[in-house]
């Protein structure tokens, strides 16, 4: 059928600035949580100059004032992101706690977390104490 | 609190007739205790601004229609009250993300397009297809918890307004749809989900979330979008390493 009323659509598309993520408090903690892996990648090619260096320069270069504040800065990102990452890990596991047709209980969030945290100090002493026995 | 307070409300007009971009204009609104934005809205265009356009329709976090950006914030107007805004102003605009048609109203058809790809009603089995719906829809409760919290979305469309993904690249399906895609995959009597995880696992599809989470945030019927994407990631990527080891196999 043809219609004959005249129209006066005109969407208006609004711009996308690029500082969106300013806006909001929620968006900031996200980016920050994104750019956590640059420290993460600063880490990597850190570790992988000092596997070249004598033992006296990896002293040396690991007492610069610089190199100190970069790594107490990669270590604020590694923990930022870790707890971040680990308060949304119950997003992705949606489990309940028996196979029971009647069992309506999912396993709740603390727990998921709490689980992260313990496997996250396991994986820490496995590490140390590998450290020591190698040394 | 005392009975009539008055809170200053700036509302973004849009009229394309007249109009080359979105301008705001401040009102004064009495309200009491229980006064919810949509009630507001409708005192300035019962008493101040008769051409003020917006929708609305059940006032009970029902229909989804009400979605506006509430100083920022996607909301629904029905769900807003004043009273929680006490001694701030309120600024309202359209639903971001979307384009604005006049006033508050915005156009969601890209929204409802991609609702409707996914399919998002109970796709039979072929044996079950003729069967009464007592014999063949029998659901455990376990079953039935299993989805119940994703088919809570009125399609209200605040999670794409909160979505940066969504914001950056229109071809995102989004939460909402890829949340109802979800549902139905994981509903015990359903048998669609072969036709479903061909848009799910699109690059368009979940692999375009970067799990920024506010979607979660904002959502009037707590249905967790965010963790329904994060699912069907988990969904499709067990469906890609199955479709490895048996090629060919398309139903």
């Amino acid at each position: 059928m043809e219609n004959n009323v005249k129209s006066y659509r005109k969407p208006y598309v609004r711009p996308v600035k690029a500082n969106w993520w300013t806006d909001r408090g929620f968006y900031i903690a996200y980016m920050i949580r994104e750019a956590t892996a640059v420290l993460a990648v600063v880490v990597a090619l850190e570790l992988l100059v000092l596997s070249c260096m004598s033992q006296e320069s990896i002293v040396a270069f690991l007492k610069n004032p610089l190199v100190i504040l970069v790594n107490i800065l990669s270590l604020a990102s590694v923990m930022y992101h870790t707890i971040t990452w680990f308060n949304l890990m119950p997003k992705a596991v949606r489990m309940f706690a028996t196979k029971k047709p009647t069992d309506t209980k999912l396993i709740p969030a603390k727990l998921i977390i709490s689980a992260e945290w313990i496997g996250a100090a396991v994986a820490f002493a496995v590490i140390i104490v590998a450290c020591v026995c190698l040394v | 609190m005392s009975e009539n307070q008055i809170m200053k409300i700036s509302v973004s007009r849009y009229r394309p007739e007249t109009d080359k971009e979105p301008y705001l204009q401040d009102f004064e609104v009495p309200y009491r205790k229980e006064t919810s934005l949509l009630e507001a809205l409708n005192y300035i265009k019962d008493f101040l601004e008769p051409e003020l356009s917006f929708r609305w329709s059940c006032r009970m976090a029902v229909c989804g229609s009400c979605g506006m950006m509430v100083n920022g914030v996607p909301k629904l107007a029905c769900k807003t009250f004043l009273r929680d805004y006490a001694g701030k102003s309120m600024k309202i605009e359209p639903l971001a993300n979307f384009p604005i048609e006049r006033d508050l109203v915005v156009d969601i058809s890209d929204f409802i397009e991609k609702l409707e790809r996914i399919k998002p009603y109970i796709i039979p089995a072929k044996e079950d297809e003729n069967k009464p719906l007592t014999e063949g829809y029998i659901q455990t409760p376990q079953q039935m918890t299993s989805y119940l919290q994703f088919a809570q979305c009125i399609n209200c469309g605040i999670c794409y307004a909160a979505c940066p993904q969504y914001k950056l690249n229109k071809n995102f399906i989004g939460p909402a749809a890829l949340t109802l895609a979800y549902r139905y995959n994981i509903d015990s009597r359903d048998a669609g989900a072969a036709e479903r995880m061909k848009l799910l696992s699109l690059d368009e599809g979940v692999w375009s979330c970067t799990f920024v989470g506010y979607c979660s945030q904002v959502c009037p019927k707590h249905v967790d979008p965010a963790s329904a994407i994060q699912l069907g990631k988990k969904a499709s990527a067990i469906d890609y390493v199955i479709k490895m080891f048996k090629p060919g196999e398309e139903e």
